[in-house]
C-alpha cells in the first residue's frame, strides 16, 4: 500500500515541480498605452497637443497645424495639399506653396509669369480633391479605445472591472477594435475572451490601466493566446498525442511541456487560425504533464501563455480541480462570487476547489483564473 | 473505499507540504507601502498607497495584514478608489485596539503589472489614512505583516513568493501638513459609483432555494464605502449576496452603492431576467422522496384496502 502512495506523491510532486518551471518562464507581451491628450506623441500617435488642443481645426500653416481629437493626424490646414476652398484657400500645393511658384505660403494663387512673357496673368490650377471635413473644438471626452487579436471571426467579450459590457466582432485576420465612449476616469481593469471555431473558450486577457480624463486612452496589442485541445488526457507511453487550437492566422504557436526538463515546440497556424501538434510521448518521462501555448507574429509581438491541459503518460488517476460555475449556468461571474462567499472560510466541499478542506483564497484565485464574466 | 480516501487524503497532503518547498520562481512579487517614509505631528492625516508589484508574473488575489502602532496612530479609513482590484472576500477591517487593518481582494483576469505608457503606475491595492495621536514614540512602523499572501493567476491556487516594503514615519511634535488630504479627496469626489444592475437569483444549495440579491460596483475616486437595500421598505444597509425578505417580489428591489464622499448610485433589478424559484432539493434528492412517497402511498392503499376487504368480527 505504501509504495503505492510513494509512487504516486512522487508523480504529484512531478506535476507540482513541473507546474512550477512552467509558471517561472515568462513570455513578455507588448501591451503598451498610448493617451491622446496628455502632449506626448507616443507609439501609435501622429501628433498630441495636449488636453484641450487637439481639436483638428484649419491652421493658416504648418506651423499652426491642429492635432485631430484621435491623434491619427492632423486637421485641414494651409500646407497640406489639400484645397480648403471654405477656409479661403485659393490653392495649396502643400510643401510647393510659396516657393516661387503659383501657391503663396498663405494659400494664394499667385499670378503665373512664364518667361518672356509680360502678359497678363492667368490663373493657377487647383487640385480637385475633396477636402476633408474640418473639425470643431468639442468638449473633451474620456475614451477607452483598444486593439487587440483573437481569433478569426471570433465574438469577443469584453469585461469591465470583471462585469461584461460588451460583445465585439474579430475580423478574419483576427483583429478586434473595442472602444469605449464617456469612460469613467481612473484604474479600470479590461479584460476579453473568446470561444474559438471548436467551442473551446479562450483564456481572459486583462490589462489594467489608468483612464485619463479628458483623453483618449488607446491600448494596444492585447492578444488572447491560443487556445488549447488534447487527444487524450492519458495515453501509454510512446503513443502519440496530439494538441490543437486556434490562434491568429499565419502566427507560430509556441507550446510549452512541463516535464523536470521543459520542452518548447512550435507549430504554425493555418490561414483560420487552425494549429495542432502532434506529440511522440515516449520522448516524455511517465507521469502528469502539462501543456501551455503562446502565439508570435515576431520577436516583438507575442501573446502571453494561455490555459494549460494537463495529461498523464502511463497509469495513474488524473487530478482535477472541482468546478468553479457554483450555480451550473455555465458562467462563471458575479453570482458564482456571490456563492463563492457564502461558503468563505468554511470546509464545504463546493467551494474547495482545491480539495485542502478549506474554502480561502487559494479557492478564490481558481474562481478568478476561470472567471468568464 | 477508505483506503481510496486515505490515499487521497495523503496525495493531497504531500502535495501542499512540497509544494510549499519547491522554488517557484526566481521572481517575487512585491507588497511596499508608498510613501515608506516622512514625517509628520500629531493631529496630521496621510495617506499610505499598498502597492503590488507582480514583478514577472501574473497574479490575482491578495490577502493583506497592515499593523500598526495603535497608541500612535489612528486608521482612518481605507480607501479602494484606486485598487487594481474589484472583488472582495473580505472587505478592510480597522481594528485600532489592536492595530491592525485587513483585507483580501482580487482581478478576473489577473494583473500583470504595469502597462507601459500608463502614467498613473496603476499598481494600488488600497490607500490607506491615519492620523496621529501621539509623537511619544518619536517614529510609527507600519508593517505589512508577512502573513499577507498573493497568489498567481494560474488557476491552481499558487501562493506567489512576496517580498515587502513596510513604512516608518519620523514624529515630531508640532503637526505639519496644511491640510487633510483625505479630507481634500473627500470634498473634490462628486462622482457617484460605476453603473450597476442587481441581479435576484435562486440556487438550490444557496439560502435554501431562496431569493437572493446580488450585486457589486466600484467607485473610482473615494472607493465604496457600502450597500443599502430597499425592498419596499425603508434603506438597510447589507452586503452581497443578500437573501430577500419578500420573497414573492411584489415591492421591487433597489440597492444603493455609496462611496466614502457619499455620493450614492441606485441599481435595480430586470424581473424579466429573474429566474423561477430554485427548489430545495436536488433532482436525485427529488428522485429519492419521490421514491419514498410512492411507497408510503402503496403502504397506505394495501393498508385501507385490507381493512376494507377484512370480514367483520363475530
Amino acid at each position: 500500500m505504501y509504495s503505492r502512495v510513494v509512487v504516486l506523491s512522487v508523480a504529484v510532486l512531478v506535476l507540482i515541480f513541473g507546474l512550477a518551471r512552467a509558471h517561472a518562464a515568462i513570455i513578455p507581451t507588448s501591451i503598451y498605452i498610448s493617451i491622446c491628450g496628455d502632449g506626448i506623441i507616443q507609439q501609435g500617435e501622429a501628433c498630441d497637443d495636449g488636453a484641450g488642443n487637439n481639436t483638428g481645426a484649419y491652421a493658416s500653416s504648418s506651423a499652426d497645424r491642429h492635432c485631430l481629437p484621435d491623434c491619427s493626424g492632423f486637421g485641414p490646414y494651409c500646407g497640406d495639399g489639400t484645397l480648403q476652398e471654405r477656409f479661403g484657400e485659393e490653392c495649396d500645393f502643400g510643401s510647393g506653396n510659396g516657393s516661387g511658384g503659383l501657391c503663396s505660403a498663405a494659400c494664394v494663387s499667385l499670378p503665373a509669369v512664364p518667361p518672356g512673357d509680360s502678359g497678363s496673368p492667368t490663373r493657377g490650377s487647383v487640385p480637385s480633391i475633396n477636402a476633408p471635413q474640418g473639425t470643431t473644438p468639442s468638449e473633451l471626452e474620456t475614451k477607452v479605445v483598444i486593439h487587440g487579436m483573437a481569433f478569426p471571426g471570433a465574438s469577443v467579450n469584453v469585461l469591465l472591472d470583471g462585469q461584461q459590457v460588451s460583445t465585439v466582432q474579430a475580423d478574419a485576420n483576427a483583429n478586434f477594435l473595442f472602444t469605449l465612449d464617456n469612460a469613467s476616469p481612473g484604474t479600470a481593469t479590461f479584460s476579453f475572451s473568446s470561444v474559438d471555431k471548436a467551442g473551446v473558450q479562450s483564456f481572459l486577457s486583462s490589462a489594467t490601466f489608468d483612464v485619463i480624463q479628458g483623453a483618449i486612452t488607446t491600448v494596444s496589442n492585447i492578444f488572447l493566446p491560443p487556445t488549447i485541445s488534447e487527444s487524450a488526457t492519458q495515453v501509454s507511453p510512446g503513443d502519440l498525442l496530439t494538441l490543437s487550437g486556434q490562434t491568429v492566422p499565419g502566427a507560430q504557436v509556441v507550446t510549452q511541456l512541463s516535464d523536470v526538463a521543459s520542452t518548447t515546440l512550435n507549430a504554425p497556424a493555418d490561414s483560420t487560425g487552425g494549429w495542432a501538434l502532434q506529440i511522440d510521448t515516449g520522448s516524455l518521462s511517465k507521469g502528469y504533464h502539462t501543456a501551455k501555448s503562446y502565439f508570435q507574429l515576431s520577436t516583438s509581438s507575442k501573446s502571453g501563455f494561455g490555459r494549460s491541459v494537463n495529461f498523464l503518460i502511463g497509469s495513474g488517476t488524473a487530478s482535477s480541480s472541482g468546478s468553479t460555475d457554483l450555480n451550473g449556468d455555465s458562467r462563471v461571474n458575479l453570482v458564482d462570487f456571490s456563492i463563492f462567499l457564502t461558503l468563505w472560510n468554511s470546509s464545504d466541499s463546493r467551494g474547495d476547489f482545491n480539495h485542502d478542506g478549506k474554502v480561502n483564497l487559494a479557492d478564490f484565485s481558481i474562481l478568478l483564473f476561470n472567471w468568464t464574466g | 473505499m477508505g483506503y481510496t480516501v486515505r490515499m487521497h487524503k495523503t496525495l493531497l497532503a504531500a502535495l501542499m507540504f512540497f509544494g510549499a518547498l519547491v522554488p517557484l520562481s526566481a521572481s517575487a512579487a512585491s507588497l511596499s507601502l508608498d510613501p515608506s517614509g516622512g514625517t509628520f505631528g500629531p493631529g496630521d492625516t496621510f495617506l499610505v498607497h499598498v502597492r503590488l508589484d507582480p514583478d514577472k508574473d501574473c497574479v490575482n488575489a491578495a490577502h493583506l495584514e497592515i499593523t500598526y502602532p495603535a497608541q500612535t496612530l489612528r486608521a482612518i479609513d481605507v480607501s479602494r478608489g484606486d485598487s487594481i482590484f474589484s472583488l472582495w472576500p473580505e472587505e478592510p477591517a480597522i481594528d485600532n485596539t489592536l492595530g491592525r487593518i485587513t483585507f483580501s481582494g482580487g482581478v478576473p483576469g489577473g494583473y500583470c503589472g504595469v502597462i507601459s505608457g500608463d502614467p498613473a503606475k496603476s499598481d494600488v491595492v488600497a490607500d490607506l489614512v491615519f492620523t496621529v495621536l501621539k509623537s511619544d514614540a518619536r517614529v510609527a512602523s507600519v508593517q505589512i505583516d508577512p502573513s499577507s499572501e498573493v497568489y498567481l493567476n494560474d488557476g491552481l491556487g499558487t501562493k506567489a513568493h512576496v517580498s515587502i516594503v513596510s513604512g516608518a514615519y519620523t514624529l515630531v511634535d508640532a503637526p505639519l501638513l496644511t491640510s487633510n488630504q483625505w479630507l481634500d479627496e473627500l470634498r473634490q469626489d462628486t462622482t457617484p459609483p460605476e453603473p450597476f444592475t442587481v441581479q435576484v437569483e435562486s440556487t438550490s444549495d444557496v439560502f435554501g432555494g431562496a431569493y437572493y440579491a446580488v450585486f457589486s460596483t466600484v467607485d473610482k475616486q473615494s472607493g465604496i464605502d457600502h450597500y443599502e437595500i430597499n425592498e419596499g421598505g425603508a434603506w438597510k444597509r447589507v452586503t452581497s449576496p443578500y437573501e430577500l425578505h419578500d420573497q414573492l417580489l411584489q415591492n421591487g428591489v433597489e440597492v444603493k452603492a455609496v462611496d466614502k464622499a457619499g455620493n450614492e448610485r441606485i441599481g435595480t433589478y430586470n424581473a424579466s431576467s429573474t429566474p423561477p424559484r430554485a427548489t430545495r432539493y436536488s433532482l436525485a434528492e427529488a428522485a429519492v422522496l419521490f421514491v419514498i412517497l410512492v411507497v408510503l402511498a402503496t403502504i397506505l392503499w394495501f393498508w385501507e384496502t385490507r381493512k376494507r376487504v377484512a370480514p367483520p368480527l363475530s
